[in-house]
């Protein structure tokens, strides 16, 4: 796999509040990676520090092989960044808006960004403080596409979105990354929308990358095993690999990731089984297992 | 980069279509008010709303994209953000530059010219042409880029707080009097733009707090940077300047005649932190050598060196153009390689006393007024005020050794002068008429004249003259024609009186000029000489023996006269001894000026810092007659010393004609006086001898430009030989 | 046609096998017939075409459809017997799966009986049948 984005070791703290502890991965050309996490931990600061608005106190990033902070001009012609706050200006039109950023880019497609804005419906003479939250940030997702980016970097792409319009996003995505090849990262606290999207999934939660793993994988090996016991238990035995457990009377029921028939024997061995049934979990339970129960700071 | 400059236009035109809209309205109005004049349009368009109009648009550069939300938008542009903020920045001063060429052509509409503007006396700086149309836009574009980075108000007050903290600092330290303005400028506009500049480059956007703070703290090493830039500049141009050589020496001489302290023309080689490219520069000149070297610092005036000469007062003066000037009294202590110690500020000096106090006036302001206060100054005891006067009412003060006291003239015409004493400044008991100024003392009398003051060469002006014993008794002195001038007193009591012709002719010379004395005594009085056509100038020799007088007309001649050959006074009624007292001249006057210059015009300040030769003081020798201007020299044909006017260049005759109708003595009747000598010429070579120095013993120094060089020469008058000693090095 | 449920505990590219596979069965694609393109499929259903790329891979893997260069994915003609046999298999599992439940929601046999008779009886009915199936 190629290195087109890759970063180790970022860490970043605000004041004595640390945000990002350390954490590192690569992405290759063409993945489309979904990076997850609650209200406040931290994505908005990665996607910033990737794209060279911000500086890490330690570690690297490196986008096509460029650090973003050295080389923000060549990094910003070929990466496009649509967050989640509008910050167009606003007395502005799509026209104008053309106008202003058309000469940054090189690569600069206008046929391009006029089939986007009629594909999403976006009206191009309209000024953007007259248009609706989801026509801007389709707007916003159109102004980056045109530039033709190798890399998309979004925040919260579907945020606060009515499903029309989320639908619409998604179409276009689809197209980019089937027509343009684009390698997409993307971050959300909201995990189904893009569980048909996304081909590899990292958690974030408390500074680190708990989950750093393809979403087929993480759907297969995350597994809830449900028994019913002959007598009540209090509670399930901590183990590593449970991430979340419950009992309740004769019915334990337990979270398991890394999934193994053994691990699981191990752990009902405890009691005496009844009945065992073994079922998955829908991407958004497993998002949960993971992260539920601890706070994030925002 | 193009693109947003493109945009930034897009955002401004209408404001600034408004913009012009509002000068236009304004001038509408005033003229319809009818208080358009050059005055009020200009500080109405250039001096209030340019400025203001133009640093909105300066601050909004950056705080506008912060209030819009487009902020990270603008920083996440593939566009350095050295080029953002350079696309602003320019944006900024073409705005400004557009703005005031729209009014510039309003004004021009309505009638106005780009005149520097004068209120009164208030010639602020400001109010000029230059400044106004670059000084202060580029100065609120600086400000207001600056400001744009301060995105909380919390921020604003910060910088507030840090600039109120270091204009305090300033003024308390006085770290900018007399700074030049230019550079000042200059370095506070480049502080703005620089911390502007790397703020927004690498500060974090996305904190307005952070941004602030990081704003405010590159400023305040910028203005440590700057500091230091004009400490090094300061420093660097102190030991930079070039020394003049002088045409005259105009100073004080040391009591036993081998130094003299005075000032010269200096140029700064650099560029300097001082608003004057040049200025008048302390000296010290070794008379035996001719080695000059610069005394104090480069903005400090020479004054008057102590008896020994082991100290110099000196001025230390700041001006800064249309806002300030100051002058402080400065006491150098020369055997201490000239530490300065400060006497007081806003002071001018008067004369030493005998055991070298000086005495001085302070001037302050309280409630408005301009108050006087004498006080004596010595460097082991420090100021001991005298007496307070407020500064309208009273000229002076001049010592009056008789008394041992100072003569303050009441500048009111009604007022008498008064005399008070030198040392508790109490006024003594002796009544003085209005007007009364001291013309000249004796050992045993102080001579005083009253002047009636009639126009420049006026026949009408007259003096009225009387003399004071030394228990206060009155007596006239009608032998002393009005239009006398007392020159000097000999040793043995007698005055050297000059008398000029009231007729006139070319340049205001007098036809007649005749040197005599005259004894206070006895009204005895005696003709020396007569000139005719020609200015004639005296310097009395120390021990009385003889007088040099510089004969000004279309060139200068120098001649003397040796009193030493004088018969004895003809007067019937000369009860002197003949004797010549000694002349103690070290009473009051421990430092001669035995440096005959004629002060020039207008130099007030010189004027009453020099202290006066044995026993004349200046300025009061020649009540209300304001000195005659120094008249231009030329190269006598053949290099011989003609006194203007004069056909024959014969030397050892006396130039005299008979004395003008108008009586200058009460002669008998029956026959002119002839007078007693004949003026010998001295040879010096060239026309450029502008200064005396006269010493015992028949010897006298000459001071002046021969050439491009400043030469010494010393001439023995009795065997009329004269030779070059030195020239002038620094 | 495929449909893909994100909210299942199943990973998309099964889903998408599956759903195949199913249709293969049903005889709706038939011996060679073409298989839309990984493109297409995925506009259609709005999913990364790594994952329908990858599910083709799977496909092919398991034999149920082959590759031809430059033309596209085509389902592989296989025995009917191996077809049928597989579908009981995968019928017997997804018994296995109903009984599962029935069990835990505590269904005794009998009931489960009586359930699946009134089913396969209403079969004679027709589409409504199968759509309750």
């Amino acid at each position: 796999m190629d290195n087109t984005i890759a970063f180790t070791g970022l860490t970043k703290s605000f004041g004595r509040l640390p945000v990002l502890r350390q954490v590192g991965t690569t992405i290759g050309s063409g993945q489309v990676v979904g990076l997850f996490g609650r209200n406040g931990a931290g994505k908005t600061t990665l996607m910033r520090i990737l794209y060279g608005m911000i500086g890490p106190d330690a570690g690297q990033a490196s986008l096509l092989g460029l650090d973003p902070q050295a080389h923000p001009v060549e990094v910003r012609q070929r990466v496009g960044l649509v967050s989640e706050e509008c910050h167009l200006y606003p007395w502005m039109d799509a026209n104008a808006l053309e106008t202003f950023l058309a000469p940054l880019y090189p690569k600069w497609d206008r046929e391009l960004f006029r089939r986007h804005l009629a594909s999403m419906e976006v009206p191009p003479d309209r000024r953007v403080d007259a248009l609706s939250r989801g026509t801007k940030r389709k707007l916003m997702l159109s102004l980056a596409l045109a530039a033709q980016p190798e890399v998309l970097l979004l925040d919260e792409p579907l945020g606060g979105l009515d499903a029309v319009v989320r639908e619409q996003i998604v179409t276009t995505l689809i197209h980019s990354l089937t027509d343009h090849g684009v390698t997409i990262f993307l971050s959300t606290h909201e995990i189904e929308q893009f569980a048909k999207v996304c081909d590899r999934v990292i958690i974030l939660s408390h500074g680190g990358f708990l989950v750093d793993r393809e979403t087929a994988a993480l759907t297969d090996q995350v597994r809830r095993v449900t028994a019913t016991l002959e007598h009540p238990v209090e509670a399930v035995p901590a183990h590593p690999q449970i991430l979340s457990a419950r009992a309740h009377g004769t019915q334990v029921e337990f979270v398991l990731n890394g999934f193994t028939q053994e691990t699981a024997d191990a752990i009902l061995a405890n009691w005496k089984v009844r009945e065992v049934a073994v079922s998955g979990l829908t991407l958004p339970e497993i998002f949960i297992a993971f992260t539920a129960g601890k706070e994030e700071v925002s | 980069m193009m693109s947003i400059l493109y945009k930034e236009y897009l955002e401004h035109r209408l404001f600034f279509l408004l913009m012009v809209l509002t000068g236009l309205g304004s001038l509408v109005i005033a003229r319809w008010a009818r208080v358009l004049d050059n005055g009020t349009g200009i500080v109405l368009l250039f001096l209030l709303e340019a400025p203001i109009l133009t640093y909105v648009v300066a601050h909004q550069a950056v705080f506008r994209e912060f209030q819009q939300g487009t902020l990270p938008f603008l920083a996440g542009l593939p566009l350095g953000r050295s080029r953002v903020w350079l696309a602003k920045a320019l944006f900024a001063g073409l705005f400004a530059a557009a703005l005031y060429l729209a009014f510039a052509l309003l004004g021009t509409a309505f009638g106005l010219t780009l005149e520097p503007i004068r209120f009164d006396r208030l010639d602020l700086f400001v109010f000029r042409n230059a400044m106004a149309l670059c000084g202060i836009p580029v100065l609120v574009v600086a400000v207001g880029l600056f400001t744009t980075l301060l995105l909380p108000e919390g921020g604003a007050l910060l910088a507030i707080v840090f600039t109120a903290t270091t204009a305090l600092v300033g003024y308390a330290t006085h770290a900018l009097a007399g700074m030049n303005l230019l550079l000042l400028e200059v370095l506070v506009v480049v502080a703005l733009l620089a911390t502007s500049w790397y703020t927004f480059v690498t500060g974090n956007l996305f904190s307005a707090w952070r941004l602030a703070l990081r704003a405010v703290l590159v400023l305040a090493a910028c203005v440590a940077a700057g500091t230091l830039l004009w400490v090094g500049i300061d420093t660097l141009a102190e030991g930079a300047v070039r020394l003049e050589i002088p045409e005259q020496l105009r100073g004080s001489v040391t009591e036993d005649g081998r130094r003299f302290f005075g000032q010269v023309s200096a140029t700064a080689a650099l560029w300097d932190t001082i608003p004057a490219d040049s200025y008048q520069r302390a000296v010290e000149i070794d008379l035996a050598t001719g080695r000059g070297r610069p005394v104090a610092r480069r903005t400090t005036a020479a004054g008057m060196p102590t008896r020994d000469g082991r100290g110099l007062f000196a001025y230390d003066p700041w001006v800064w153009p249309g806002v300030a000037a100051r002058q402080d009294l400065l006491f150098l202590d020369l055997a201490d390689g000239g530490r300065e110690r400060r006497v007081d500020r806003e002071a001018v000096p008067h004369f030493l006393l005998p055991d070298d106090t000086l005495l001085y006036t302070r001037f302050s302001t309280p409630g408005g007024h301009s108050l006087s206060e004498i006080c004596r100054w010595s460097p082991a005891r420090g100021t001991h005020p005298l007496t307070a006067f407020p500064t309208r009412e009273f000229r002076g003060p001049w010592p009056v050794r008789l008394f041992s006291a100072m003569l303050l003239v009441a500048r009111e015409g009604k007022t008498p002068s008064r005399l008070l004493s030198l040392a508790d400044g109490a006024l003594l008991p002796i009544p003085l008429p209005p007007g009364a100024t001291l013309a000249a003392e004796t050992s045993r009398f102080a001579v005083f004249g009253i002047h009636r003051s009639g126009r420049l060469w006026n026949t009408s002006a007259g003096t009225t003259w009387f003399a004071l014993d030394a228990s206060g008794t009155r007596r006239d002195l009608p032998g002393l024609p009005p239009q006398a001038e007392l020159r000097g007193t000999l040793p043995d009591g007698r005055l050297l009186v000059r008398t000029e012709s009231a007729e006139r002719v070319a340049m205001g010379r007098p036809r007649t000029t005749t040197l005599s004395t005259y004894r206070v005594e006895d009204g005895a009085s005696q003709t020396l000489a007569v000139f005719q056509d020609v200015t004639v100038v005296t310097h009395l020799a120390p021990d009385g023996g003889y007088v040099v007088c510089e004969l000004v007309a279309e060139n200068r001649a120098w001649t003397w006269l040796d009193l030493a050959a004088l018969p004895p006074a003809g007067s019937a009624n000369d009860r002197e001894s003949g004797h010549a007292a000694p002349l103690s001249g070290s009473t009051v006057t421990p430092a001669k000026d035995l440096v005959g210059n004629r002060p020039a015009g207008g130099d007030q300040a010189a004027t009453e810092s020099r202290l006066p030769s044995g026993g004349q003081p200046t300025g009061a020798g020649q009540p209300g007659n304001p000195d005659q201007p120094a008249t231009h020299r030329q190269l006598a044909p053949g290099g011989q010393l003609v006194p203007g006017g004069q056909a024959a260049p014969e030397p050892a005759t006396t130039p005299v004609t008979t004395p003008p109708a108008t009586a200058l003595f009460p002669a008998p009747v029956t026959g002119e006086p002839a007078p007693a000598l004949s003026p010998t010429p001295i040879r010096l070579p060239g026309d450029g001898f502008r200064t005396v120095i006269c010493r015992p013993g028949h010897q006298a120094l000459f001071y002046g430009k021969v050439g491009a060089a400043g030469e010494l020469w010393e001439a023995d008058l009795r065997q009329g030989s004269t030779r070059r000693r030195w020239a002038l090095t620094f | 046609m495929i449909k893909v449920d994100e909210t299942a505990p199943v990973p998309i590219y099964v889903q998408i096998v599956q759903g195949f596979k199913r249709e293969i069965l049903r005889g709706v694609f038939g011996p060679d017939h073409r298989l839309p393109s990984i493109r297409d499929l995925a506009v259609e259903l709005k999913v990364n075409p790594n994952t329908i790329a990858k599910a083709y891979q799977e496909m092919e893997t398991q034999g149920i459809i082959y590759f031809k260069r430059g033309q596209g994915a085509f389902v592989a003609p296989g025995t009917e017997e191996e077809r049928m046999k597989e579908a009981r298999t995968e019928i017997k599992r997804l018994f296995g799966e109903i009984l599962a439940i029935a069990r835990s929601l505590n269904l005794t046999d009998e009931q489960l009986q009586s359930l699946l008779n009134d089913l396969l009886a209403g079969r004679t009915h027709g589409p409504k049948a199968r759509k309750e199936a």
